[in-house]
C-alpha cells in the first residue's frame, strides 16, 4: 500500500516542470488520454490502487458534513439486486453508490431538491425504454391543434431516407457531426463488387489510379 | 561534385549514358526509372560514412523496439485508438487480433530519417503498413553502388524478405490498378520474386467479396493477401465493410497483417513521445533513444518554436504542412492528397535534412531504412524540397 501511494507520488511529481508548470504534453488530449490509462487501468505502469484494505464502506473526502453525520458505515449502501427487492428498502431520498469500498453520498450539494440529470436520464430509461428521442412517439399522448382549428396538429414524419441523429445500420443518409459536414456511417456489408476495394480512395490521391489521367499517375508515392 | 560541410558526399554519374542505364535498370525490374518526360531517378550516390550507418542502423533497432512496444500498449484501448485516428472500421479487427513476437508486428516496413549535415538523425515517420520503395532499396540501388564501386548495405533485403514471406505464406499479392500502375506493380512482383514463393498478382480493383469471401476477377479464392492497399481506406472505400468483414470472420489474412496500421498512424509517435513526458513506460536506455532520435510529437499545436502538421495518415508527402518560429504557414504541399480532411493531424517539432548541391540545383535528402522481418537492412535515398512529396526524386545511397 505504502509502496503504491509511492509510486502514485512519483508520477505526480513527474507532470510538473521544475518551475511548477504542468508539462507540455498534459496540454493534449492525447496527455490526458495516456495519463488516465496508465493511473485507471489495473496493472498499467503506474496503477495505483484505490480501495482499502478492509473493504469497508469509507466516505470519500470531499463530503459535506451532513453527509458524514448521516454516514453510517454499518448500513449497506450497495444498490440491492433485483433477487433482494423482497425486503423494504428505506426511502432516503439520497442516493449512494459503493465500489471499491468507497461510499458517495449523492445529495445534491445540500438543495435537497432531490432531482437531478441522472433522475432525468432514469425517467427517460423508464418511458421510453431507452431507446432515443422521437417527437412522434410524445404526440402519440399529447395531441395538438393547429392554432385556431379543431385540426390535429401532426408532426413531421421522418425516415431513415431523410434524417437521422445516429448512424444506423444499412441507412444511406449520413448523419452530420460537428466536425464533418459528411459525417460517418455504419454500414455492415458483407459483400461487394469489383471496383469496392480501391476504387474511391484511389481516386482521392490521384496518383494511384488505374486509368493513368494523370501524368505522374505511374509513380505514387513510396506508399508511406 | 561534393557537398561541402557535410558528412553525405554525392557522388553524380554525369558522363554516363543515361538512356542505357535506364534500359539496364528496367531489365532489373525498375522500370519507373523515367516517366514520360520526367526523370524520376537521380543518377548518382550520395554517400554516408560508415559510422553514422551504424548509428543509424541501432537507431533503427531500438525505436523499432519503442514502437513496438507502444502498439502493445495501445492494443484495445478504444480511447487511445480513437486520439491517433484509427478509423472504428478497423476497431474489431485488431481488438480480435492476438500480439505477435516482439518486432514483428509488421513484417515489411521502413522508416524515413531526417540526418542533418552534421550527421544529427531525427525519426520523421514509420511507414508500416504499405512501404514502397523495395525495388529502388533492394534492386536500383546495389547495382548503382556495385557499378561505381561503392559499397551498398542493402544485400540482405531479399534474404530477409524471403524468411518473413516464408512464414506468411501469401497465395496472393495486390495492389490497385496492377499492371497499368508502374511503381505499385513493379514493387509487388519484385516482392514476389524475392520471396520465391508461387504467388499471384491481381489488381485490387478486380477484387471482390462474396458473403465474406474475397475473390479475384477470376472468381478464385483469396485466403492470404499481401496488399499494397493503406488500411485505413477502407473507412472509405464502398467494399471496406466487406472487406472488414472478411478479415474478422477470418476468411482472409491480410498481410501486413491490421495491427501495422496502429504502427502505421503518426499518432503513435505522439503517444511515444508523451509516455516519455509523463515518465511511463520506457525504460532509462529507451528514453536515451527517445531523447536523441524522435522528435516531440502531440496531436495539438503546442509548440514555441517551429513545427509541422500531417495526418496523422498522409501519405506522399500530401497534407504536410510547415510552420515558422512564430506559428506561421511557411509552406504546404500541394501534388498529394489532403488526407488531412479524413484523419486527425498530428504536430511535430522540424527536423533539418541535409542539404545536397546536384548539377541540378538543391535538394534535400530524406533517409530511409526498411525494416524487413524485424531487421533494419536498407537504405532508400529520396531528394526533394523541404517536404519529400510526391515529385521527390530517387537517389541511391552508399556507405563509405
Amino acid at each position: 500500500m505504502a509502496k503504491e501511494e509511492n509510486t502514485k507520488d512519483q508520477v505526480v511529481s513527474k507532470l510538473f516542470t521544475p518551475e511548477g508548470k504542468p508539462i507540455r504534453v498534459l496540454s493534449t488530449s492525447l496527455g490526458i488520454a495516456l495519463l488516465a490509462n496508465a493511473l485507471l487501468i489495473p496493472g498499467s505502469p503506474a496503477a495505483a490502487s484505490g480501495s482499502s484494505a478492509s473493504g469497508e464502506p469509507q466516505l470519500v473526502s470531499w463530503s459535506t458534513d451532513e453527509v458524514k453525520a448521516y454516514f453510517d458505515k454499518n448500513v449497506d449502501w450497495n444498490i440491492p439486486y433485483p433477487e433482494e427487492t423482497a425486503e423494504e428498502v428505506e426511502q432516503t431520498g439520497q442516493g449512494a453508490v459503493t465500489s471499491n469500498g468507497t461510499t458517495v453520498i449523492n445529495n445534491y450539494g445540500g438543495y435537497n431538491s432531490g432531482f437531478g440529470w441522472d433522475d432525468l436520464l432514469l425517467y427517460h430509461m423508464l418511458f421510453n425504454s431507452g431507446s432515443f428521442y422521437s417527437s412522434r412517439g410524445w404526440y402519440n399522448n399529447h395531441p395538438g391543434y393547429y392554432g385556431g382549428t379543431r385540426t390535429v396538429y401532426k408532426p413531421r414524419t421522418y425516415s431513415s431516407t431523410k434524417f437521422q441523429n445516429k448512424p444506423v445500420a444499412g441507412s444511406v443518409v449520413k448523419p452530420r457531426t460537428s466536425t464533418s459536414s459528411t459525417g460517418s456511417i455504419t454500414r455492415r456489408g458483407t459483400s461487394s463488387k469489383a471496383g469496392g476495394i480501391g476504387g474511391t480512395s484511389s481516386k482521392l490521391g490521384g496518383s494511384k489510379s488505374s486509368s493513368g489521367s494523370k501524368s505522374s499517375s505511374s509513380k505514387s508515392s513510396f506508399g508511406g | 561534385m561534393s557537398t561541402s560541410g557535410s558528412i553525405f558526399e554525392l557522388r553524380e554519374n554525369l558522363g554516363l549514358n543515361r538512356a542505357e542505364r535506364v534500359a539496364k535498370l528496367y531489365e532489373l525490374g525498375f522500370t519507373w526509372a523515367d516517366l514520360e518526360d520526367e526523370e524520376y531517378w537521380l543518377d548518382g550516390i550520395v554517400v554516408m560514412p560508415a559510422e553514422t550507418y551504424e548509428e543509424l542502423e541501432k537507431a533503427s533497432s531500438m525505436l523499432w523496439a519503442i514502437l513496438d512496444k507502444a502498439v502493445r500498449y495501445v492494443h484495445r484501448k478504444h480511447d487511445l485508438y480513437d486520439l491517433i485516428g484509427i478509423p472504428p472500421i478497423l476497431w474489431e479487427m485488431l481488438d480480435i487480433s492476438e500480439l505477435p513476437a516482439e518486432g514483428l508486428i509488421s513484417r515489411y516496413a521502413r522508416f524515413d530519417f531526417a540526418i542533418a549535415n552534421d550527421g544529427a538523425i531525427k525519426l520523421l515517420e514509420l511507414n508500416a503498413d504499405t512501404p514502397t520503395g523495395y525495388v529502388e532499396a533492394s534492386i536500383a540501388t546495389p547495382w548503382v553502388c556495385d557499378e561505381a564501386g561503392i559499397s551498398s548495405r542493402n544485400d540482405r533485403m531479399k534474404e530477409n524478405l524471403a524468411a518473413a514471406w516464408s512464414v506468411e505464406q501469401p497465395d496472393t499479392a495486390a495492389c490497385v490498378g496492377y499492371g497499368s500502375h508502374e511503381e505499385d506493380s513493379g514493387t509487388i512482383e519484385a516482392l514476389v520474386r524475392h520471396s520465391g514463393l508461387d504467388i499471384r498478382c491481381v489488381d485490387c480493383l478486380d477484387l471482390w467479396v462474396d458473403e465474406g469471401v474475397v475473390k479475384d476477377g477470376e472468381d478464385r479464392i483469396i485466403e492470404r493477401m499481401f496488399a499494397l492497399y493503406p488500411k485505413e481506406w477502407m473507412a472509405v472505400d464502398e467494399g471496406g465493410d466487406a472487406l472488414a468483414y472478411a478479415i474478422e470472420t477470418g476468411k482472409i489474412q491480410l498481410f501486413n497483417p491490421p495491427l501495422s496500421i496502429l504502427l502505421q498512424s503518426k499518432g503513435l509517435l505522439a503517444v511515444v513521445w508523451g509516455m516519455y513526458e509523463l515518465g511511463l513506460l520506457f525504460d532509462e536506455k529507451e528514453r536515451e533513444a527517445i531523447a536523441s532520435y524522435i522528435l516531440p510529437t502531440y496531436n495539438k499545436p503546442i509548440f514555441s518554436g517551429n513545427f509541422v502538421s500531417k495526418s496523422m495518415f498522409g501519405r506522399e508527402g500530401g497534407s504536410v504542412r510547415m510552420f515558422d518560429a512564430n506559428g506561421a504557414l511557411e509552406i504546404e504541399d500541394q501534388d498529394g492528397y489532403d488526407s488531412s480532411e479524413l484523419f486527425p493531424s498530428v504536430y511535430q517539432k522540424r527536423a533539418e535534412m541535409a542539404l545536397i548541391h546536384t548539377s541540378k540545383g538543391d535538394c534535400h535528402l530524406l533517409t530511409g531504412m526498411f525494416v524487413i522481418n524485424g531487421k533494419p537492412c536498407g537504405l532508400l535515398g529520396r531528394a526533394g524540397g523541404l517536404i519529400t512529396g510526391n515529385t521527390s526524386q530517387f537517389i541511391a545511397l552508399g556507405v563509405r
